[in-house]
């Protein structure tokens, strides 16, 4: 149960944000699956308690497949080595700042709950 | 699927480092393989670049992990989110210039 829970959650953490990568092309759609997948980590931080399948299913399948590091690095070198210095700063310095406040503005929503 | 139970293999066997391991290892083979992806078919392509290593790295728990150091000391929390971001940027510009990069 473990394995699939966390199979099935990547899975469709995969495919969202590979939809949305479609719908939001370039910087800004992966900008905006790591900081609507951060709001949603701070939103469910709070009510995960237990190692349970759902944890494993939501916050280490489903929103951990669902925000990407390694594409973000990329995009953020490759906008850097064509010249676009300024975009990749500015790239970069969103990801980082948004990211926390995100996560920060789910955690406080949910506290209100909780 | 495949990279997401690869990074929870990596979580399980080194949990402090974990995180860290996947990230910059992600971020390192992604700018490897950048130059090369555009050579295969596109199907491919994205099975390796937004399927499996997409999946391995993530940036959720991240920012989680982030929240956490930061509710407990200020100076601890600036120095994880600085040192994550800045390290894996570092290791996709290393991986990018070793695998050819816009070549």
């Amino acid at each position: 149960m473990t394995l699939l829970s966390l199979a099935i959650g990547g899975m469709l953490g995969a495919m969202s944000r590979y939809v949305v990568s479609l719908k939001i092309q370039g910087l800004a759609g992966i900008l905006f699956i790591n900081w609507l997948g951060s709001f949603l980590m701070g939103v469910s931080l709070p009510l995960a308690l237990h190692q349970t399948n759902w944890n494993l299913f939501w916050l280490v399948g489903f929103l951990g497949a669902f925000t990407t590091f390694s594409t973000f690095a990329v995009q953020v070198v490759e906008c850097w080595f064509t010249g676009k210095r300024q975009v990749a700063i500015v790239y970069a310095l969103s990801t980082f700042v948004g990211g926390y406040l995100f996560v920060c503005l789910g955690w406080w929503i949910c506290s209100f709950w909780v | 699927m495949v990279g997401t139970l690869l990074r929870f293999a990596v979580l399980v066997l080194f949990p402090s480092t974990g995180l860290w391991m996947a990230n910059i290892i992600g971020s390192f083979v992604l700018g490897f393989v950048f130059h090369k992806m555009k050579e295969v078919k596109r199907e491919k392509a994205l099975f390796v670049t937004t399927g499996i290593l997409g999946s391995f790295t993530t940036f959720s728990t991240f920012s989680g992990e982030w929240l956490v150091f930061m509710e407990n000391s200020v100076l601890t929390g600036t120095l994880y989110g600085l040192g994550m971001t800045i390290t894996c940027i570092v290791a996709a510009a290393g991986g990018f210039k070793l695998g050819g990069g816009l070549k």
